[in-house]
């Protein structure tokens, strides 16, 4: 029953919000049944959901958002200022506009609340919401990656910048450039040059 | 939209509250109003999206635009770490520093110029050129040490990878039949590949996978004479073995075309397990004699002197020219047992011909003798 409880949920929540008891199942210290410990575990989130507190996170148009704390923390950055005592009132965030802020809660809150992942289903689950999280538009991609790298939050990085690399893969030059939209801004020496080089990649 | 810090501009839209002047200083500049690739930081694009390409679409991103180009020494490790995961065997310290040399010590691009030698085809097609007017000594001189480095796959998995040095000069060598052999037939190499059900069928054999580049580091130049994947696949009826052909064409000193053949034999160990038990080279020519070690170091130098062929789509037109290159070895053998069948007409013909003409000429004699006679 306690192996079930896994670091993460130890580390997300302060020790405050729940009983004292020692990690050792087998202690006989422990005083709690059997039966009620089972009767804990099966309240066990929404017990703790509704005892949290709520963070308040404030974009650079100036719009709220609150949410868990649990959520919030999937940020690292969040989570720091929340440890060093920075957010009492509302945490702002001036480099992450509404619409992608409420993205990337939208993110967390569905990785938060999926478990973690060790049946099949809510694996194949996740995978197909990441695969459509990620169908948007391209200057929302990199505002999801700016704001992934600002926040610190490793999955969402790892999935926006896979899904860039996956467009820039088995492409020609001309056609990585008119995916992106980029000028070619070599000179008509430095473009000779590279193409000499790397010529055998797609000719 | 406002994006300063200090203080609001006074045009800022209706409904948006002013900024408060106690935001900490964030060091990632503000977000553009249409973001496109070129508002990624440089650092992201170098460490999380250009450490996810493959060799080919990093090569082609560094030709499309000054945004994907790193600093050297990013670069170089960039590459290096292509070239590892693709050929595990270049991971060795021998073998790495070998390809450092490859370029000088300031641009670090000798990754990149191994990868760039060692992933596309050998050569341009040799079976659909002419054949080569006597080509141009080559400005440098022939190999005097050739360093093999093979890996081989299953599914992607990497299972046999062995380095092997074959000295070049001496009579040994020039004069018998190139061959570089891998394993040692008394210990055959025990891979950790488990094979179940028909462990020898071909359909399983089709996923392995196999690279063998030659390194000649004087000339700090390297080519992959494999096939990648394999062009036939044989299994011997007695002994249950597999022969897998890999193996690329080049264009020979005289004739057109060359093959150069790399065999692998496995079998199945008592375990269940997949056992290599030969890994070899040699270079044949059309008429399926091997060549000696002379004029195959001379074909290899061309080679590796010579322009690299494409690197899309290597496996399929690798096995292309394998097929065309066996018909036309089939093409070559039936005319000349046409040839053959021809003279040996002739030579009938000839002496049916002959034959005919001396009993003409007895016939002729002995009538003359009997009319001599009765007169």
């Amino acid at each position: 029953m306690l192996k079930n409880l896994n670091s993460k949920h130890i580390q997300r929540f302060s020790y405050k919000y729940l009983p004292q008891f020692p990690i050792s199942p087998n202690s006989p210290k422990l005083g709690f049944s059997r039966s009620q410990i089972a009767n804990y575990r099966s309240n066990f989130p929404t017990t703790i959901m509704s005892s949290s507190k709520t963070i308040v996170l404030r974009s650079s148009d100036g719009e709220t958002f609150e949410v868990d704390e649990a959520v919030a923390v999937e940020s690292q950055t969040i989570k720091h200022m929340i440890e060093d005592g920075c957010a009492d009132t509302s945490i702002p965030l001036p480099n992450v506009t509404s619409k992608i802020l409420s993205k990337v809660i939208e993110y967390c809150k569905k990785h938060v609340e999926t478990p973690n992942a060790d049946e099949k289903v809510a694996e194949e689950d996740l995978k197909s919401f990441d695969a459509d999280f990620v169908k948007v538009d391209q200057s929302t991609l990199f505002d999801l990656i700016l704001a992934a790298n600002y926040l610190n939050i490793k999955s969402l990085l790892d999935l926006t910048c896979q899904t860039v690399a996956d467009m820039i893969k088995g492409k020609t030059p001309e056609e990585i450039r008119k995916t992106f939209n980029i000028k070619n801004d070599f000179t008509p020496e430095e473009e000779e040059e590279v193409r000499r080089e790397n010529a055998w990649a797609f000719e | 939209m406002s994006h300063t810090t200090t203080h609001p501009p006074p045009s800022a839209p209706v409904g948006l509250s002013s900024i408060p002047a106690d935001i900490p200083d964030t060091h990632i500049p503000p977000p553009t109003t249409t973001s496109g690739l070129s508002s990624v930081p440089a650092d992201i694009l170098d460490t999380q999206i250009l450490t996810r390409l493959d060799g080919p679409s990093l090569a082609s991103a560094t030709c499309a635009s000054t945004l994907f180009s790193t600093t050297h020494h990013h670069h170089h490790h960039l590459w290096s770490t292509i070239c590892h995961s693709t050929w595990p065997s270049t991971a060795t310290d021998h073998i790495a520093d070998i390809i450092s040399t490859f370029s000088d010590n300031r641009t670090r691009t000798g990754y990149r110029s191994f990868f760039s030698q060692s992933f596309p085809l050998p050569t341009l097609d040799p079976t659909t050129l002419p054949p080569p007017s006597p080509p141009p000594p080559p400005s440098s001189s022939p190999a005097t040490e050739l360093i093999s480095t093979v890996d081989i796959h299953y599914r992607n998995i990497p299972i046999f990878t062995k380095t092997e040095t074959t000295t070049t000069t001496g009579d040994w060598f020039q004069f018998s039949p190139f061959r570089i052999d891998l394993i040692n037939p008394k210990n055959v190499f025990t891979t950790p590949v488990i094979l179940s059900g028909d462990a020898t069928c071909p359909e399983v054999m089709e996923n392995v996978t196999l690279s063998w580049i030659l390194i000649d580091r004087f000339n700090k130049r390297s080519v992959n004479l494999s096939s990648i994947k394999p062009v036939s696949v044989n299994r011997h009826w007695l002994s249950g073995e597999v022969q897998l052909r890999f193996g690329s064409i080049l264009a020979g000193d005289d004739v057109a075309a060359v093959e150069c053949r790399i065999a692998v034999v496995s079998g199945v160990s008592e375990h269940g397990n997949m056992q290599l038990r030969e890994v070899v080279m040699e270079i044949e020519g059309m008429d399926g004699k091997c060549l000696d070690g002379r004029g195959s170091l001379g074909i290899l130098h061309r080679v590796m002197e010579g322009k690299r062929g494409n690197g899309v789509n290597r496996v399929e037109e690798g096995r292309r020219r394998y097929r065309r290159y066996e018909e036309m070895k089939r093409e070559k053998r039936e005319s000349r047992e046409r040839k053959s069948r021809v003279e040996g007409t002739l030579d009938v013909l000839c002496l049916v011909f002959w034959l005919c003409v001396s009993i003409g000429l007895f016939f002729v004699l002995i009538v003359k003798k009997f009319i001599l006679k009765r007169d």
